[in-house]
């Protein structure tokens, strides 16, 4: 048994079913992450693990001991609220100190812990301030030690920097990264920006609807996505509807792309001639030729629509038939050096077998 | 110069915050004429004789402040101190549960409940009082059914005494507290109330050492509002206190109608004036030092408006 198990966990809001079935394991010291859009249910199931909602069905696991029906205060789990929550009444030190204290321990342990936490989120300066004298990212600092000081088994932060800018939010990021090395707790982190998760999490949940999608490490999830709604909601992709019309061999088939042709792909999840699929490429799998490109590449012939420079990258939009394919060409030599596709020049848009995913189709 | 551009000029001052002072007259004026002069005037007239006609005679007398503080009076004030406290205390405990449970109701409902608790103030104060007179009567509905169902002895009477006189002061007094405890509970961030518990607090604990901080300033105006007006409570003793439910407003009443002693009757009231001051600066300090900590002294400022 891993050291955090969620089993077939279920919930009900009158009639809609906001956790379906959501299951997953997280193993100690591991920072997981529950991905998706708002109301896909992430944060209902982060309050069922804090035990602030009571789950209609299924298991919550934590280090061989069942908790499912536990009281929060009789958890070793914190929780790090999307708002703070810190007390206002109270100043830094008594808000840090809040967990101890209420434990029973000793005042000049409790003093000598809180001076600890203020050492790692390097706050030693504020502790007198009250809540309302201290900035955003300050207070997210402080929520976290509140938690952290009660040497919690499992950490749950519910969008920590949802309230945060995008600088301060960067920077969070990387203190959040540098608390986890420091003290090692496993931390479940929900969240709705992709860029977030993906840069702190060893392996991320992607939900939807109140179901998991897909359950993988950042580059799998990103890579290999085994739905349409995961493809799409985790970086840009262009989608094709197709059909098998022949599996080549073990390892690749032939799509038929609607209005484009006929393409070889690569087939991991095994579809079989006659299965409708969708075809999901990635912006920067594709590249763009002045003249048609060699015969290794599947490519097609198309315009160029609309071009947005981004200094390390352009982004191109191509309009191949029906489709407007979004490219992104990075920059790996200085651009101003080769002569560039412009506005209205007719291209050669190509991509590699091996950097097509194919989906169940939809329809 | 024409008004127009006067008044135009008037308003421009005020939007640059200028004449401060110039808002606030108005109100300072009021105060002092129809409240600091009236007030003065009373304490002055403790120090004046009594023309035996029930006016004031020319001389200057201290024999009255003697008089006052006489054992009899002394007693009534006691009473009038203990009840008062009791009756705030019992509003608190009734109108803290009442605020945090409409608080945490659909908003859609909240102001229905809200209006049920104020509906009584739509009946006139004294028929309210007259009415829990026919409730508490010896032969009343009310008194029977307790002692036929053995909830109190068959020798208690629920009329003319200082138990009728908590009673309705509490029930007159209920809606005044609930309002801005209600007013503060809505107001709090009940995630408080889960981050307490998620850090190892029982709801008790979380109740007290977090909500309850939390509200202070509804239970602050809660306490005045309750309080004070209890101190001075002259028509509920008077209608459903009999003789050992006397507070100091019936005996100021006494004094200045009956008796038409007037320098004693202001005597009374400047007594009662000051045992009421005192609960209001404490609780003002307090609110003080709670706008100190919290660093928004303009806020408790303004919602602590009614302290001044």
């Amino acid at each position: 048994m891993d050291f955090f198990e969620l089993g077939n966990l279920q919930k009900y809001f009158g009639e809609n079913h906001v956790v379906d079935d959501a299951s997953f394991c997280v193993k100690r010291g591991e920072v997981f992450s529950l991905l998706g859009p708002s109301g896909c249910g992430k944060t209902t199931i982060l309050r069922m693990i804090g035990g602030f909602e009571e789950p209609d069905g299924g298991k919550i696991f934590l280090d061989n001991e069942e908790i499912t029906n536990l009281p929060p205060n009789k958890r070793k789990i914190n929780t790090v609220f999307q708002n703070y929550a810190l007390f206002p009444h109270m100043s830094v030190r008594d808000n840090i100190a809040f967990g101890p204290r209420t434990s029973g321990i000793k005042e000049a342990e409790v003093e000598k812990m809180v001076d600890e936490m203020l050492e790692i989120i390097r706050l030693k300066d504020l502790g007198d301030r009250m809540p309302a004298n201290i900035s955003g990212g300050q207070k997210q600092r402080i929520a976290i030690a509140r938690a952290l000081i009660n040497k919690p088994k499992l950490l749950l932060l519910d969008e920590p920097l949802a309230a945060l800018d995008l600088k301060l939010r960067q920077y969070m990021l990387l203190e959040l990264d540098r608390i986890h090395d420091e003290v090692g707790t496993t931390f479940i982190y929900v969240t709705h920006d992709q860029g977030e998760a993906m840069s702190l999490s060893d392996r991320i949940a992607v939900m939807n609807n109140g179901k998991i999608e897909q359950i993988g490490t950042p580059a799998e999830i990103y890579e290999n996505p085994k739905t349409r709604f995961v493809a799409s909601f985790i970086g840009d992709t262009n989608f094709f509807e197709g059909t098998v019309t022949e599996n080549i061999d073990r390892e690749y088939t032939k799509i038929d792309m609607v209005g484009l042709g006929e393409y070889p792909a690569y087939n991991d999840k095994k579809f079989e001639k006659g299965d409708r699929v969708t075809v999901s490429i990635r912006p920067e799998k594709f590249s763009i030729f002045m003249k048609e490109p060699g015969d290794n590449l599947n490519n097609c012939e198309g315009v160029v629509e609309d071009i947005v420079y981004q200094g390390a990258q352009t982004r191109y939009w191509v309009r191949v038939k029906d489709y407007r394919i979004n490219v992104v060409m990075q920059h790996n030599r200085c651009s101003l050096d080769f002569k560039q596709p412009t506005w209205g020049d007719k291209v050669w848009v190509a991509w590699h077998r091996d950097d097509v995913t194919l989906l169940e189709s939809p329809h | 110069m024409d008004s127009r551009s006067v008044i135009g000029r008037f308003f421009s001052k005020i939007k640059h915050g200028v004449p401060e002072w110039a808002l606030s007259a108005p109100s300072v004026v009021w105060l002092l004429l129809f409240f600091l002069i009236p007030s003065l005037l009373v304490f002055a007239i403790a120090f004046r004789t009594a023309d035996p006609s029930g006016g004031i005679d020319d001389g200057w007398t201290l024999e009255t402040i003697k008089n006052v503080l006489r054992p009899e009076y002394v007693w009534v004030l006691w009473r009038t101190v203990w009840v008062s406290v009791a009756v705030t205390v019992i509003c608190l405990l009734l109108s803290i549960p009442v605020g945090y449970w409409i608080s945490r109701q659909n908003p859609k409902y909240r102001y229905w409940y809200l209006l049920i608790f104020i509906m009584p103030l739509w009946t006139n104060f004294l028929i309210r009082i007259f009415a829990w007179r026919i409730l508490l009567n010896p032969e009343g509905f009310l008194r029977r059914a307790l002692i036929a169902m053995g909830i109190i002895p068959s020798d208690v009477f629920l009329l003319n005494n200082i138990g009728a006189v908590i009673i309705v002061t509490v029930y007159t007094c209920l809606p005044f507290a609930i309002l801005p405890i209600y007013a503060a509970a809505e107001k709090f961030n009940y995630s408080l109330l889960e981050a307490a518990q998620d850090l190892g607090a029982s709801r008790f604990k979380a109740f007290y050492s977090i909500f309850l901080p939390g509200i202070r300033r509804g239970i602050i105006t809660a306490i005045l509002v309750v309080l004070i007006p209890s101190m001075g409570s002259y028509a509920i003793p008077d209608l459903v206190g009999g003789v050992n439910g006397e507070m100091l407003g019936n005996k100021i009443a006494i004094r200045a109608s009956a008796y038409r002693n007037l320098p004693e009757a202001a005597a009374l009231a400047a007594m009662l004036s000051i045992i009421i001051t005192i609960p209001i600066i404490v609780l003002w300090l307090r609110q003080r030092r709670v706008a100190k900590t919290t660093g928004s002294a303009l806020k408790s400022h303004v919602e602590g408006g009614l302290v001044k």
